[in-house]
């Protein structure tokens, strides 16, 4: 609740409108709780959507770029990556990072959830896989996710509400090969309505899911829950920068300190606080919330808050080939998705794996880019031979790597950088392991003998780029355990027991999957766990 | 920002050495890269045309196509300015466009007939049987 308003103190207080804090607050408002939720970006503008301009290709990465630091919009602060072999991408808006994501809608695996017992590395989740089913049968709902059920890469399921993508020239020609290779492929989840559903239009496969869906048809918090949330009573306060959480004589959070777009700070109060900022907003804000009491940052008696920082190192293959594939168009998003390699084998000299999804990839001029193109420039004197080879005539995968915790990658306080407000932005400290290099090159040979296996007469192996980013996990670590983690199961902080992380901060270990799907039944399952406990809660008085 | 007449020459001709006239298709120049869309490009882009402009002064009295070598070598993010802004122009044309057969990321509504269930493509993958590792004790 913003000063100077006569509403009394809210219920709940939920940093962050993506989706932690657009799962957490339906469930709170739900529950006939007061939520308050500032958000520091605005709602996202679709009048900049371009699909169906003949620039969109030259302007998509404007508006909708994923980089903060290339946007530079008001609503963002910057981040020092000097030291990180990825940079971060988030978007700071209504909607969070489901603005920009490809919607590939992955539930982790069982062993995702116990890596410490089955691979003797890392850590255990204090959950499994059956704790969380039923909520991602709950958020399908919610984010209107197509696919198809019975995949044999997971337990058997609830069919998804929706009917799944096709599969296209190209996940059909894929999907034969791998029945011929014996691997896995099945048709791939999206948080892409297939059909009219709810809020949410039809995809018309126009292959710009990150860039401003025009249609409507991608499952983002924006429209699949704020419009409902705020009509439900919600009050979602855009512009809101939060600079720290303020704590009481007893070691209770009692609200946070925000600065409003004209830099005037306002000092809302609630019973609860949940944190729904990211893996790099929530872990600044608990440093810069330091105190007396908590001299090392908030919640942070274990020392880990914003260590163990992971990523996702990302490979892509691009294959091309002699059929006219109408690969300009698709889903962007995924069309198929293989698990072949997704669970550990010691014999190839790393633990681990990853998740591989089938995509188009774009139109002309993004034939002439250096990702994923890499060092096979086509500008010059075979210009025109060699763009028609790839118009339309290519498919890649994108494989999502699994990133091991480490205690020395982290997000801390920049000393210098600061956002616009002064407030000190974060540094991340980030390098690839010896098993994540290891996982990537396995993985792009094997996604290079895919395409082979499905016709490509030539693979391309994408450069690693640095602007991979997406998923950012693990810096504010869930377990049992006080002195090794930063919240319980449930996301209530171990220090401070009103305040509750339930973003992919907490993630244990990082799965090699596209994490929103997780993170939103977790969110679900944090919240639902609140609202049940709500007696017996711990408030500031 | 505008560009003048001169800078305009220079850049079609280094345009055309990014893309020459070949199988059917015109050069960039001849496709209008250094006028109409140029500025098109500009008009949405405007973060380009600083750096085009410095491009364009080092360019003078320069090979085009030694020129263009040169900065893809040694200016890696100059050469992705220019290598941004010919080819973006050029697919600007709707005549470039026609040619490719390729009318923009249009709307295509998906076929509500399912294309997985044809085949028998799903058979073999269900029949390989589960591939992951249940959660212990389950």
């Amino acid at each position: 609740m913003a000063s100077g308003s006569t509403d009394p103190d809210p219920d709940v207080l939920i940093i962050g409108a993506g989706p932690t804090g657009a799962v957490a607050a339906k469930r709170c408002a739900e529950a006939g709780m007061r939520v308050v939720v500032l958000e520091q970006g605005d709602w996202p503008d679709y009048s900049k959507a371009r699909a169906d301009h003949p620039d969109f290709e030259l302007t998509a990465g404007q508006y909708w770029s994923a980089n903060p630091n290339r946007r530079k919009a008001m609503a963002d602060y910057p981040i020092d990556d000097a030291d990180s072999d990825i940079s971060a991408v988030l978007y700071n808006a209504v909607g969070g990072g489901t603005v920009i994501y490809a919607a590939h809608w992955q539930r982790n695996m069982p062993s995702d959830f116990c890596v410490r017992t089955l691979d003797g590395i890392a850590d255990d989740w204090p959950l499994t896989y059956e704790d969380i089913e039923p909520f991602y049968d709950r958020v399908e709902r919610d984010f209107g996710v197509s696919g198809l059920a019975g995949d044999p890469a997971f337990p058997p399921g609830k069919d998804l509400p929706l009917p799944p993508a096709p599969l296209a020239k190209m996940g059909r020609r894929v999907a034969k090969a791998h029945n011929e290779l014996g691997w896995h492929w099945w048709p791939a989840p999206n948080a892409i309505a297939t059909r009219p559903y709810g809020p949410l239009g039809a995809c018309t496969q126009r292959a710009t899911c990150m860039w401003g869906c025009v249609e409507g048809a991608k499952g983002s918090v924006d429209r699949t829950h704020w419009p409902e949330n705020v009509k439900r009573g919600v009050r979602l306060v855009t512009g809101a920068r939060v600079s720290r959480l303020e704590v009481n004589g007893a070691g209770l959070v009692t609200g946070a300190a925000y600065f409003d777009r004209s830099g005037q700070e306002h000092f809302p109060k609630a019973a609860v606080t949940i944190l729904g900022a990211s893996g790099i907003g929530t872990p600044r804000l608990l440093l810069l919330s330091a105190s007396a009491r908590f001299p090392n940052g908030l919640a942070n008696s274990s020392g880990l808050v914003g260590r163990r920082l992971m990523m996702h190192p990302f490979g892509t293959v691009v294959g091309l080939f002699e059929e006219d594939l109408g690969s300009t168009h698709g889903l962007w998003g995924q069309h198929i998705h293989s698990l072949q390699f997704y669970e550990t084998d010691a014999a190839r000299g790393f633990v681990r794996g990853a998740k591989w999804g089938l995509q188009p990839t774009g139109g002309p001029l993004s034939m002439t880019r250096s990702y994923p193109w890499g060092d096979n420039p086509i500008l010059g004197p075979n210009f025109h031979r060699d763009h028609c080879k790839r118009l339309g005539h290519s498919a890649m995968w994108g494989i999502i790597c699994e990133d091991l915790p480490e205690d020395k990658n982290r997000v801390v306080l920049d000393p210098v950088l600061k956002d616009s407000n002064g407030i000190p932005a974060p540094k991340l400290i980030y390098r690839m392991s010896e098993n994540s290099r290891g996982l990537l090159q396995f993985h792009l040979a094997r996604a290079c003998e895919s395409l082979q296996a499905a016709g490509a007469y030539e693979t391309v192996i994408a450069p690693l780029i640095r602007e991979t980013g997406w998923h950012l996990l693990g810096t504010t670590k869930m377990g049992n355990d006080p002195a090794t983690s930063v919240v319980d199961a449930w996301g209530r902080c171990h220090d401070v027991p009103n305040l509750f992380v339930c973003d992919g901060s907490i993630w244990p270990t990082s799965s090699g999957m596209n994490p929103t799907a997780t993170i939103a039944a977790m969110a679900l399952r944090c919240a639902e766990h609140l609202v049940e406990n709500r007696r017996e809660q711990k408030v500031a008085a | 920002m505008t560009f003048d007449s001169i800078e305009r020459c220079l850049l079609a001709q280094l345009a055309d050495a990014l893309i020459p006239p070949g199988n059917g298709f015109p050069s960039a120049s001849e496709a209008g890269v250094a006028g109409a869309y140029l500025d098109q490009v500009l008009a949405v882009r405007a973060d380009l045309g600083e750096r085009l402009k410095q491009i364009l002064r080092q360019a003078q009295g320069r090979s085009p196509a030694e020129f263009v070598q040169a900065l893809q070598a040694n200016d890696p993010a100059g050469f992705g300015v220019l290598a941004e802004i010919v080819p973006g122009a050029y697919f600007l044309n709707p005549a470039v466009r026609a040619a490719l057969q390729y009318d923009g990321q249009t709307a295509r509504a998906i076929d509500p007939r399912p294309d997985h269930l044809s085949e028998g493509l799903l058979r073999s993958v269900v029949d390989r049987g589960p591939i992951y590792r249940p959660t212990p004790g389950r």
